[in-house]
């Protein structure tokens, strides 16, 4: 009697302790249609890039937005992906680049990459940098790739590309 | 594995061309690992959590059983050297027995049920008062993961246990027989919950190549799927839509949340029931029906009768007539009586009644928005008993009324429309956030939307929106057509219109269902349960 | 009775074939008279003659060669199996594919490709491996291409796939149900608009400009593949300014040819040479070279082969390909007019900018 009170008392605990590391694994009963509320495109926080001239841009944006505020780009690119309709656009301004990609009728922002150090990040990261100053303005976890510090806030990675311990590249994309 | 799947077809497939190669006597052995593998698709890890009810259960009814005859044995034995009070003193003594063992296994397989389904609710509610209070810190969610259909097998078993524990049938000597009870597995997603003594007449049986049954069988499936596909999942993309932004939708898309959603579920629901019980008896396997037309029912009582069958007999049987003739329950009868005469009758009536909506509720999810529900549910039912003889006075003095077309028609209208409203609450899944919404209907409602196109903005083209329409249209006529006979009962004499039209079904479900690159494949919405 | 049964079942199972075989065959996207690069890799399978040079790759060979030019100039036959982004590993199973029709002298790949290392999109994969007759070839190349989403089911049953098209067929998906119009010229699709190459911008530096061990994987097949059939593998990288070419990439390239001693061609180096202006050679500001430069790169690269490749033969005077090929220049000549005439047409109406 006792024996198999242990046993089952035994079995209770062996199938929670299962249920506590079957955290990874996929849900059994499945995704409800139920409502999950959406984030908003542009999560707070996010990492945005700021113009010398204290304008803001922001992946994701608007490009049509950004045109107003920018004005007019020091050189204009576009190609056309092949087979499809909708045209990636590449806006050159002095210090960084702006490349869109279109949903529907409008462009959005894509990605800023920034490209010498007359301009920096918010943080105040510039082409030019040292490693030790990324991670001084952004966090010591900067990601497992060669050559590269990556960090995300908000729907955004910021990456810098490093070569010899100095920043070559900052670009923000969608994470 | 979901039933709408390309995996499960090809696993029917083969298990089906099989089962009938195949010595009989061996069949429900194939179904068993059929079944078994059916189940390891959702995750070795579920296996072993059936595994543990499965066992648990089986070794506690086969006890149960051993003690009972045991001490059918030990009474026979003395039949002439005892009285009747040392009789009844043994059997309740062994009663009490047996009761330990049948609690233990409820305690065990209900705990699981529990832990795994209502840590998160319970550990939520706590740190929703602690924030209340102010407190800064929060308990961690567990996270848990909810073994694939463990609130219907865990049903199943312990309905079994407690019907050995009565005595009103044997335990099943086989563990592997029993085994196959628990994992069968067109049941095992989303029910029915069925009751050992009912599926156990043919689940072991050895079944013959039977060409009308697999007919019927397959045409039932088919159409089920048919509802999933077409219906169930295409309304799934606006009713995502609506209830992912509900500020954005208010008023009239209120409204129209309570009424898609009513025809979503039931096509959801059915459909699903509908392949189980089609794929069991291609099988030559009889699974209790679990609906019988609710939209058609004329009160909520009588919609509770009708919809989830298996669901609403398992909380009568077990928790409300179990309840009612409780000691507890039946002193509190006596007492109310006394204090407060005719009136006190209903006391005990209206708790047991609203625990058995708690608990009814508390099944269907881990959240308040389901318990509110249940209550709801309850409440409605009560408020409708105390109002029969307002009804009685009104028929009174319009006789004629009652069972004119009209009149039905009034009532079925009224049912539809009250139980939708209350299953509001299962779809913004936040007590507040309904409240609110309904709230909307009164107060911001602009018909507008149903003509400016509005409504094409959901993900759903007018295209969409006519075949859902089509496809509800037809539900309605099928249950119509088929109120005396089903309607495949007809096809199966005409061999070349059933094939005909199940060849029509298909095209439909190829073209018109929802599935593939573009949708994401939304499971059966009461694979959560 | 029983045998009656049996009988209608069968009849409505074949029934129910047919007509969802018609259903694909209707719903399929025909790539007539939107998204023409969709019908590339069918068009392969009209062919009639042999071909001496298979070109195999993503947009760079199919908008910068001109077979016509390599048959008129220097009697070479060949042919562009290209598709819009065809990723190395759908290029390799093409090139097999091919050696099972035909044999050719050379096959000329194209190694922008390389740079991915991953399936990259449905849309692409679907213009890249629908158009393939089903084979064990078009089975491993589906396999290597999926994306997440995608299932195999979906490409042994298109109908599966595009389901939805539904409510947006159109009188096109009826007239071709059963047969495509050529939309290119020898796997060549031709363009002759014109649009200036400017500012097309540098490359943005990468982290690691290492290719994908899975793509040296492939282009070892191929290797392999080419030389157990005797067919001898060109390298090439087409003179297209953007997607932009790395240095480091290049060296990469170099090193391999070197090491596999196979002939490697870096047209961007020979922009000049080949005579090539991307003032007027190119029809979307330097991705694409349009006729006259894929017209000028053919001379060029047919004068190459000439001379590097003995074994390219020239079939001029020769049957079944003088007839062929005169037929096919014919057809070349009056779509290039027609082009060129359309393209007149809409300069006039909205003078380029």
């Amino acid at each position: 009697m006792k024996q198999k009170f242990a046993a089952l008392a035994l079995a209770l605990g062996l199938t929670l302790s299962l249920a506590a590391c079957g955290g990874g694994n996929a849900p059994a009963g499945g995704e409800s249609p139920a409502p999950q509320n959406s984030a908003a495109p542009q999560a707070a926080g996010a990492y945005v890039f700021t113009t010398g001239d204290g304008v803001t841009v922001s992946v994701d944006e608007d490009m049509a937005q950004v045109l107003t505020d920018l004005g007019e780009a020091q050189s204009y690119f576009e190609a056309e992906s092949c087979a499809f309709e909708g045209l990636d656009k590449t806006y050159t301004y002095p210090g960084f680049v702006i490349t869109t990609r279109p949903d529907g009728e409008n462009d959005y922002v894509n990605s800023i990459r920034l490209t010498d150090d007359s301009v920096s990040t918010v943080e105040g990261v510039y082409i030019g940098s040292s490693e030790a100053d990324v991670k001084a303005a952004y966090g010591e976890d900067g990601g497992a790739d060669q050559g590269m510090l990556s960090y995300t806030a908000g729907g955004v990675s910021l990456n810098f590309i490093l070569e010899d311990g100095a920043v070559i590249s900052i670009e923000y994309l969608p994470a | 594995m979901s039933f709408a799947s390309a995996q499960f077809l090809a696993f029917f497939a083969v298990l089906f061309v099989l089962y009938y190669l195949i010595p009989r006597r061996h069949q429900w052995k194939l179904l068993l690992v059929g079944s078994v593998f059916f189940y390891f698709f959702a995750g070795w890890y579920c296996l072993v959590y059936i595994g543990v009810t499965a066992v648990t259960t089986w070794l506690a009814a086969r006890k149960i059983g051993a003690l009972q005859a045991r001490q059918d044995a030990w009474l026979r034995e003395r039949r002439e050297e005892l009285n009747k009070e040392a009789r009844k003193a043994r059997k309740a003594a062994d009663k009490k027995v047996r009761w330990r063992w049948a609690l233990g296994s409820m305690l065990l397989n209900f705990g699981i049920l529990a832990v795994v389904k209502y840590t998160d609710f319970v550990l939520g509610s706590v740190n929703g008062v602690l924030s209340a209070a102010g407190a800064g810190t929060q308990l961690p969610l567990a996270n848990l993961v909810l073994p694939m259909g463990i609130s219907f097998y865990t049903f199943q078993s312990m309905g079994y246990l407690i019907d050995v524990y009565w005595g009103k049938y044997p335990p099943e000597r086989s563990l592997g027989r029993f085994a196959l009870f628990v994992t069968f597995f067109p049941q095992l997603i989303q029910g029915p919950i069925s009751r050992y003594n009912d599926l156990s007449q043919t689940l072991y049986a050895e079944h013959r190549w039977d060409s009308r049954q697999i007919a019927m069988g397959g045409m039932r499936a088919l159409w089920g799927l048919g509802k999933k596909l077409i219906i169930a999942d295409r309304l799934a993309i606006p009713l995502r839509e609506l209830t992912a932004a509900p500020e954005e939708y208010a008023g009239l898309y209120v409204l129209a949340v309570m009424f898609l959603y009513a025809v979503q579920l039931y096509a959801d629901f059915t459909g699903g029931i509908d392949i189980t019980i089609g794929v069991a008896q291609m099988l030559g396997v009889k699974v209790t029906e679990n609906f019988e037309r609710p939209f058609f029912s004329k009160n909520i009582a009588e919609y509770w009768r009708r919809w989830h069958i298996t669901m609403g007999t398992w909380f009568r049987d077990y928790v409300f007539y179990p309840l009612s003739v409780s000691k507890g329950v039946l002193k509190l009868h006596q007492k109310a009586r006394a204090r407060l005469g005719e009136a006190g009758k209903r006391v005990s009536v209206y708790l047991c009644t609203m625990i058995l909506w708690f608990v009814t509720g508390l099944w269907h999810g881990a959240s308040w928005n389901f318990i509110v529900w249940g209550l709801l549910n309850g409440v409605v039912i009560l408020v409708s008993q105390e109002c029969e003889p307002l009804y009685a006075r009104f028929h009174g003095r319009f006789p004629g009324l009652k069972g004119t077309f009209g009149y039905r028609l009034f009532e079925v209208g009224r049912t539809f429309v009250l139980m939708s409203a209350i299953r509001v609450l299962d779809v913004y899944r936040d007590v507040p956030l309904t409240f609110r919404q309904v709230g909307t209907v009164f107060t911001s409602f602009r018909p507008s939307v149903l003509w400016d196109g509005s409504f094409l903005e959901l993900g759903l083209s007018a295209g969409d929106w006519l075949i859902a329409a089509l496809g509800a249209a037809a539900l309605v006529v099928c249950s119509l057509l088929g109120r005396r006979e089903p309607v495949r009962q007809r096809l199966v004499r005409r061999p070349s219109l059933a094939w005909g039209g199940c060849a029509a079904l298909v095209v439909c479900m190829v073209i018109f269902g929802v599935y593939g690159i573009g949708f994401d494949a939304t499971q059966f919405i009461y694979n959560q349960f | 009775m029983r045998k009656k049964l049996i009988f209608t079942g069968v009849l409505w199972c074949v029934l129910l074939a047919v007509a969802l075989w018609l259903l694909n065959a209707l719903f399929m996207p025909k790539y007539m008279s939107e998204i023409p690069e969709g019908a590339l890799i069918a068009e392969y399978y009209n062919e009639t003659a042999d071909h001496d040079v298979v070109f195999i790759g993503d947009c760079e060979v199919y908008e910068n060669f001109s077979p016509d030019v390599l048959w008129r100039e220097y009697g070479i036959t060949s042919y562009i199996r290209g598709s819009a982004q065809q990723l190395i590993w759908q290029s390799y199973y093409l090139m097999e594919e091919t050696l099972k029709y035909e044999t050719p002298k050379v096959m000329v790949f194209n190694v922008l490709s390389m740079q991915y290392g991953e399936p990259q999109s449905e849309a692409y994969n679907r213009l890249n491996l629908d158009g393939m007759r089903l084979s064990p070839q078009k089975l491993a190349a589906v396999e290597a291409s999926m994306t997440e989403e995608e299932s195999m089911l979906s490409y042994l049953f298109p109908l599966l796939r595009y389901h939805t098209r539904w409510s947006e067929l159109t009188a096109e998906d009826v007239k071709y149900m059963f047969h495509r119009d050529p939309v290119s010229d020898s796997g060549y699709l031709m363009n002759v608009e014109v649009r200036p190459a400017e500012n097309v911008p540098e490359g943005a530096p990468l982290a690691d400009y290492q290719f994908a061990e899975v793509c040296y994987d492939y282009l070892d097949k191929m290797v392999e593949l080419c030389e157990n059939h005797g067919v001898e593998l060109v390298l090439i990288k087409a003179p297209s300014l953007y997607p932009y070419w790395y240095g480091q990439w290049e060296e990469q390239m170099e090193d391999y040819a070197a090491e596999k001693g196979l002939k490697y061609i870096n047209f961007l180096e020979l922009i000049d040479e080949a005579g090539l202006d991307f003032s007027t050679d190119t029809y979307d500001h330097g991705l694409h070279l349009n006729l006259y430069g894929a017209e000028k790169l053919s001379h060029w690269f047919g004068s190459w082969l000439r001379e590097n490749c003995p074994q390219v033969a020239d079939r001029r005077g020769e049957e079944p390909y003088e007839t062929v090929w005169n037929e096919k220049s014919e057809a070349y000549a009056q779509r290039k007019a027609q082009l060129e005439a359309a393209w007149a047409a809409e300069q006039k109406e909205e003078p380029e900018a």
